[in-house]
């Protein structure tokens, strides 16, 4: 079975990416799916340890509540889920760890640009592009 | 390592005290008129890295130890130029 | 007394943001004090300084303690630094004060070095974790290698520098700009301990504060020595950034930092812009 890692955050790309595999699924697409649902943080190394894992555990119980409802959704139009998992970190450099590990046949993300963005800094996605080793399915807003 | 503690506990005490008695000195300065303690004061503040080197010295490994007294004495000799020259 | 509220809030703002933007404090202090105030640059630099001293002694030590950094990382860039610091410091001072237009063309060299940073902070990617290569002679002689746990893996992790030789060059230069403009220099370090050093993003970072924790106090002698760390800008400059730091620091843990970040190098962007008219109509004559 083909194995899909779809990539799920708090922001607009990843409604983008649910929206496009979910409607895949309706027309056919069968597989199994790992879900990464990412927090972008950057923790300055200076906060304590506590606090820093006090935030993590907070945004976990938050976080696994949102793939639940996710899981269903696709689970109803016929994909298998096979694990979920919330990392907190960059998007690509996290992206691109779980790949090294669970080595999938296809990525799928959300690409939203925002003007100011676009000014300053590189998307996510073009560093995937140049990084990634798997196929890419990159979903437009 | 027992060294990089010491001097992160030194770092951290002296900085809150001299930001304390800072703020102290200059509400006082204000009413007072007089910038010259102050100044001193903020002078203390930029002695806290070579102190808190001090204070880590005895516990530095040998090959630190000899970094972090060539650190210490380019501090004494920028001092000294920066002020005596 | 209106001066000094007006630093409070504005190094308080600053403060706050500097956490959650990624971008330093000091780089946000000085650019942005001189566009858009009409305190002398001196002044201006003096204060920066020392702001980024104190930012830097506020940060350190959690970082060292838990395992971000330590002294065998930094020493040996340090012993470089420190003299092209104290240099720098020297050479900005002594081109605005014996120069007519000294000033001016500080203001104008400001400017532009900020639109560098800009340049600079948007086309590099930072890398998380990236791969070491082999340790070097100097990596392997002063042990320049540490081990922390990164709570968002759950794991500890080893780290170690990687080619120090051009690292210790690049240094060299960062210290001279830092010393020259009272920037602090964290936004050159950061990239050259990440993306040359090859050590993960968040070691780089608390190693980048500890490098100005001990070469900044050296640019802030020859500042204090020529008169231009004036208390009323300083101070409140101080409390403002490390009260600021500790708000910025929790927001950390609620916020996402991307669209912040944007917004700070867009306000930079008119910052250095402003700094470049101000410097040019300065040289012209042109007030």
């Amino acid at each position: 079975m083909a194995k899909f890692l779809l990539v799920l955050d708090d922001t607009e790309r990843g409604k983008i990416a649910f929206q496009k595999i979910y409607e895949l699924a309706k027309q056919g697409l069968r597989g199994e799916v790992f879900l990464l649902y990412i927090r972008e943080m950057e923790i300055p190394p200076f906060v304590s340890e506590e606090k820093e894992m006090s935030a993590y555990h907070r945004l976990m119980t938050q976080s696994i509540e949102k793939l639940e409802k996710y899981k269903k959704e696709l689970e109803n139009v016929g994909l298998v889920v096979s694990d979920v998992k919330v990392a907190f970190g960059s998007y690509a450099d996290r992206i691109l760890m779980l790949e090294r590990e669970i080595k999938p046949d296809l990525i799928v993300v959300g690409l939203k640009k925002r003007v100011v963005s676009r000014l300053f800094g590189k998307d996510p996605c073009e560093i995937l592009l140049k990084k990634s080793r798997a196929n890419l399915l990159i979903c437009r807003g | 390592m027992r060294d990089d503690r010491v001097f992160a506990e030194t770092v951290r005490i002296s900085f809150y005290l001299i930001l304390g008695l800072m703020t102290v000195v200059f509400i006082f300065s204000k009413f007072m008129g007089d910038k010259v303690v102050v100044t001193n004061v903020l002078l203390m503040l930029t002695f806290i890295p070579a102190l808190s080197l001090i204070t880590a010295l005895p516990l530095a490994q040998r090959r630190i130890k000899f970094l972090i007294l060539a650190v210490l004495a380019e501090m004494v000799l920028a001092y000294y130029l920066a002020f005596h020259s | 007394m209106e001066m000094e509220a007006f630093i409070f809030l504005f190094s308080l703002v600053i403060g706050i943001i500097a956490p959650l933007s990624g971008v330093g404090g000091g780089v946000m202090f000085v650019p942005l004090l001189t566009a858009f105030s009409g305190i002398n640059v001196d002044y201006i630099r003096g204060g920066g300084v020392m702001v980024a001293l104190a930012s830097s002694l506020t940060s350190s030590p959690t970082a060292i303690k838990r395992g971000f950094t330590n002294l065998r990382m930094v020493l040996p860039l340090i012993l470089i630094s420190n003299l092209t610091a104290f240099g720098g410091g020297y050479l900005g001072l002594y081109i605005s004060r014996e120069f007519p237009e000294g000033k001016h063309y500080i203001t104008l060299m400001l400017g532009l070095l900020l639109a560098f940073i800009l340049f600079i902070m948007s086309t590099t990617e930072r890398v998380e974790f990236p791969e070491p290569k082999g340790r070097d002679k100097i990596c392997s002689f002063f042990q320049m290698e540490g081990e922390c746990f990164e709570p968002s893996i759950g794991k500890d992790i080893r780290y170690s520098a990687s080619n120090t030789t051009i690292a210790l060059a690049m240094f060299a230069f960062v210290g001279l700009v830092a010393g020259m403009f009272g920037l602090g220099a964290g936004w050159a370090n950061v990239p050259v301990l990440n993306l040359v050093m090859l050590l993960p993003i968040r070691v780089a970072v608390a190693t980048s504060m500890l490098i100005i924790l001990l070469n900044t106090s050296i640019a802030a002698w020859v500042y204090m020595a020529k008169g231009a760390v004036l208390p009323e800008i300083t101070v409140p400059a101080i409390l403002g950034m490390t009260i600021g730091s500790k708000i910025g620091a929790e927001l950390t843990l609620r916020v996402s930092p991307r669209i912040i970040r944007s917004a700070v190098m867009f306000i930079l962007l008119i910052a250095a812009a402003t700094n470049i008219i101000k410097g040019v109509m300065g040289i012209a004559g042109i007030t």
